[in-house]
């Protein structure tokens, strides 16, 4: 399936020079999620007719996911659905102590002898975007072949019950909580009233752009080839968006404490009220400079919370400890005789964050980004004259998760707190 | 008495073996006959073409060796792979006393091997002597080899010369006066593998790579030193390529330390250049490997068709030291650690001499 060439070794003489620049070519990886019918497919289809105009090489990983292990499960296609190669074969070096997982170190293998301009991995319904997009997020000091794109969520405009308890609801919220852009498509089969509920429901779940098409066509091709949302200040972009123009943060000023925030708590629509006393017919909550008792967490919800944090400076050590404990807590330990098997189900889970910190002793600005067990902290371009008031924000997009201790959190994270 | 010697041994001058008669001889010619084969398989022997990076080739690799029944063996000694790691292998693993009680002996067994093999090393040896005494040394002890066959690797331990950064495959190649090799050992003894690798200084060596190899050495003890409880995995890197960075040297980026156990390689991942994004913080009963590896210039790495070898890029040395860490309440045991029997590192040597110097 090489089209007749045998593989072999280029040598790359610019590779071998030390400085680590990335003049080097890597190949963005986008993962693209949505079930049968959203229209991924015919999205993905035009994105490949696009590109082959310009003569653009893409391959297409597809995952079918199964649940047995994720590697297993993907498959490497060229543009025209032809198996690239049997990437085990290929191998890419010794993997048992490698940084690089066995899919990822021979697909890197791959791309020294076989060029590509974008990868593409498409997921089915029940995958999990957000371990495909841990296991793509490699480390910079790898200079590897690829690099994390980002991840695109299609939706059909007509889905009616985002919100509901079934396994497809669940599922859909699951893939959307970890999208760095949401197609929302065939509008044209919808009322604008439709579109302004279900963008507001999003929202709700996951605050970032949501782009509106018909047949899957979108406007802007190559905003979506290069979201680079993985990058350290796509998280200050990130979190600008998300504060749009729908969200409404109150503040408390002074005393060295932090203000309140605004989260964009999810409420499953049950039958009437929530069980848990909020009577939410509202799309979005809006917090107040007193955070109630009562935190609308419900079984199964995933939503986004935005916090931030005013007047204050993270304290790094204590945000790196902090994150140890909500990122890691849930990490399977192998059960020994006389252990007992933690019980993590009802435990909340952190899937995708976002971080612009305002760090002590520092007069640069702090990036967060993290992803279901990773997280990256980097440093930006130093902090203007302007920026004396900008305070750190966080959006936090999880299960389960509990407002007030995610502040409650964060704010020990600064300095002076306990 | 024996007497007929083989006559095909005689002509391609191999060392003689010798048969009571004619009969005798042919029922051994079958197995007998292999010996001629291989020769003629080491004399045809050339390194595949490919773009070395150094002045080192492969050379002529012997035949697979057995281990005996009776010795307890992980699951892949016979297929070839791992199946049981790759099962379990994002889980952390906390050992309880008895699990860190074997642990323990398999890394003082694979001690007790790396010390042996340390004082092999000389001008005129082979890495295939060394590897055949290795095997011998682990039998003797109860113990398997660990590297062998592991994902189908076809030796006893790993002997990586020079350029060389880790997974070489001992050959028929002599070491030379000059050199720096490597030998990592690893031992499967009771059910737990113990994981350790020194690089050794062949007779008179260069002042760069003697530097090399104590700084790389070092930065191990180094990092060590920084281990116990609630420890970022992660700050591991940070602290040896701050050390290394210092003489200019890089750190090897695509291999890494691993959790050790009753699994040759499992979680957690230490990588060991700095800006990672290693999962997790040191826990008491964790145990795992950190194994730094060093260059002179470039950190990248190629692999030669062999699928193992790993060298530098710009074919430049590379040299390597290696520990199994047990976590524990208060730091950490270092459980391969070295013994009186352990071959002196140079800057040792050199401080003997000046100590026995001053002392006249």
């Amino acid at each position: 399936f090489f089209e007749g060439a045998p593989i072999t070794c280029e040598k790359k003489g610019a590779e071998e020079s030390q400085s680590s620049s990335s003049g080097g070519h890597t190949v963005p990886v986008t993962i693209v999620t949505g079930w049968l019918g959203s229209g991924k497919t015919t999205f993905l289809r035009h994105v490949l007719e696009t590109l082959q105009k310009s003569h653009k090489k893409i391959a297409i990983i597809q995952n079918e996911a199964s649940g047995v292990g994720v590697e297993d499960e993907l498959k490497l296609v060229d543009d025209e659905g032809r198996p690239v190669a049997d990437l085990k074969e290929i191998g890419g070096g010794c993997v048992c102590c490698s940084v690089r997982s066995d899919f990822v170190a021979a697909l890197e293998a791959l791309l020294k002898t076989r060029k590509f301009d974008h990868i593409f991995v498409e997921c089915s319904g029940i995958a999990d975007p957000g371990q495909l997009a841990q296991m793509f997020w490699l480390d910079d000091s790898l200079e590897g072949g690829i690099h994390l794109n980002g991840v695109i969520g299609v939706i059909d405009a007509r889905l009616t019950n985002l919100s509901g308890m079934d396994k497809v609801a669940k599922a859909t919220r699951n893939q959307l909580a970890y999208a760095d852009i949401i197609l929302m498509n065939k509008i044209d089969l919808v009322d604008e009233n439709t579109i302004k509920k279900l963008k507001s429901t999003l929202r709700q779940l996951n605050p970032v752009p949501v782009e509106l098409t018909i047949r899957s066509k979108v406007k802007d091709l190559q905003t979506l080839l290069n979201l680079q949302a993985y990058k350290p200040d796509a998280a200050e972009a990130a979190i600008q968006q998300a504060l749009g123009p729908t969200s409404h943060s109150h503040e408390s000023h002074g005393h060295g404490h932090a203000s309140a925030e605004t989260h964009l708590c999810h409420h499953p629509r049950h039958s009437g009220k929530c069980a848990h006393g909020c009577n939410d017919n509202s799309e979005a909550k809006h917090g107040t400079n007193k955070l109630s008792e009562k935190e609308c967490v419900h079984d199964e919800s995933i939503g986004a919370h935005f916090v931030e944090l005013k007047e204050v400076e993270i304290d790094l050590e204590k945000l790196r400890r902090w994150l140890a404990t909500v990122l890691w807590a849930h990490i399977k330990v192998k059960e020994n005789e006389g252990q007992k098997e933690k019980k993590m189900n009802d435990a909340s889970v952190i899937m995708r964050m976002k971080g612009l910190l305002r760090v002590k002793g520092s007069t640069e600005r702090h990036y967060l980004q993290a992803v279901q067990e990773l997280f990256e902290i980097t440093t930006g371009p130093k902090w203007s004259q302007q920026d004396e008031a900008v305070s750190s924000k966080f959006v936090i997009i999880g299960q389960r998760l509990n407002a007030k201790e995610l502040e409650d959190g964060l704010r020990n994270c600064c300095s002076g707190a306990d | 008495m024996a007497t007929l010697q083989c006559p095909k041994c005689l002509k391609l001058g191999l060392p003689s073996t010798y048969y009571c008669d004619k009969k005798c001889f042919t029922q051994a010619w079958k197995a007998h006959n292999q010996i001629h084969k291989e020769h003629a398989r080491r004399l045809a022997f050339k390194p595949p073409s490919f773009a070395y990076t150094g002045k080192l080739r492969p050379h002529y690799v012997t035949p697979m060796r057995k281990v005996p029944a009776h010795i307890k063996k992980p699951d892949y000694a016979i297929s070839g792979t791992p199946v049981s790691e790759m099962r379990d292998k994002d889980k952390v693993v906390i050992l309880n006393e008895k699990q860190i009680e074997g642990l323990r002996e398999a890394c003082r067994v694979g001690r007790e091997v790396l010390d042996l093999a340390g004082h092999m090393v000389k001008p005129g040896v082979t890495t295939e002597e060394i590897d055949v005494k290795v095997h011998q040394w682990c039998i003797e002890r109860g113990a398997y080899p660990s590297p062998l066959n592991y994902h189908n690797f076809p030796k006893s331990c790993c002997t990586s010369p020079n350029e060389v950064i880790c997974h070489g495959i001992p050959d028929a190649r002599p070491l030379q006066e000059g050199d720096i090799v490597n030998i990592d050992i690893t031992v499967y003894k009771n059910g737990f593998h113990g994981d350790l690798n020194e690089t050794f200084l062949v007779g008179e060596v260069d002042e760069e790579s003697k530097k090399l190899v104590r700084t790389t050495y070092e930065s191990l003890m180094l990092a060590i030193r920084a281990c116990k409880p609630d420890f970022f995995i992660r700050d591991f890197g940070k602290i040896i390529s701050k050390h290394c960075n210092r003489k200019n040297y890089s750190v090897v980026r695509s291999y890494c330390g691993h959790g050790i156990g009753e699994l040759f390689h499992c979680a957690p991942n230490v990588p060991h250049y700095s800006k990672n994004k290693a999962i997790g913080t040191c826990k008491p009963g964790m145990a795992f490997t950190i194994e730094p590896m060093i260059n002179i210039k470039s950190w990248r790495d190629k692999t030669w068709p062999d699928n193992w070898t790993s060298v530098t890029a710009d074919g430049k040395r590379s040299a390597q030291f290696e520990h199994t860490i047990l976590v524990t309440e208060t730091g950490c045991e270092v459980l391969t650690a070295r013994t009186a029997n352990s071959k002196p590192f140079w800057w040792e040597e050199q401080k003997e001499v000046k100590d026995k110097k001053t002392s006249k």
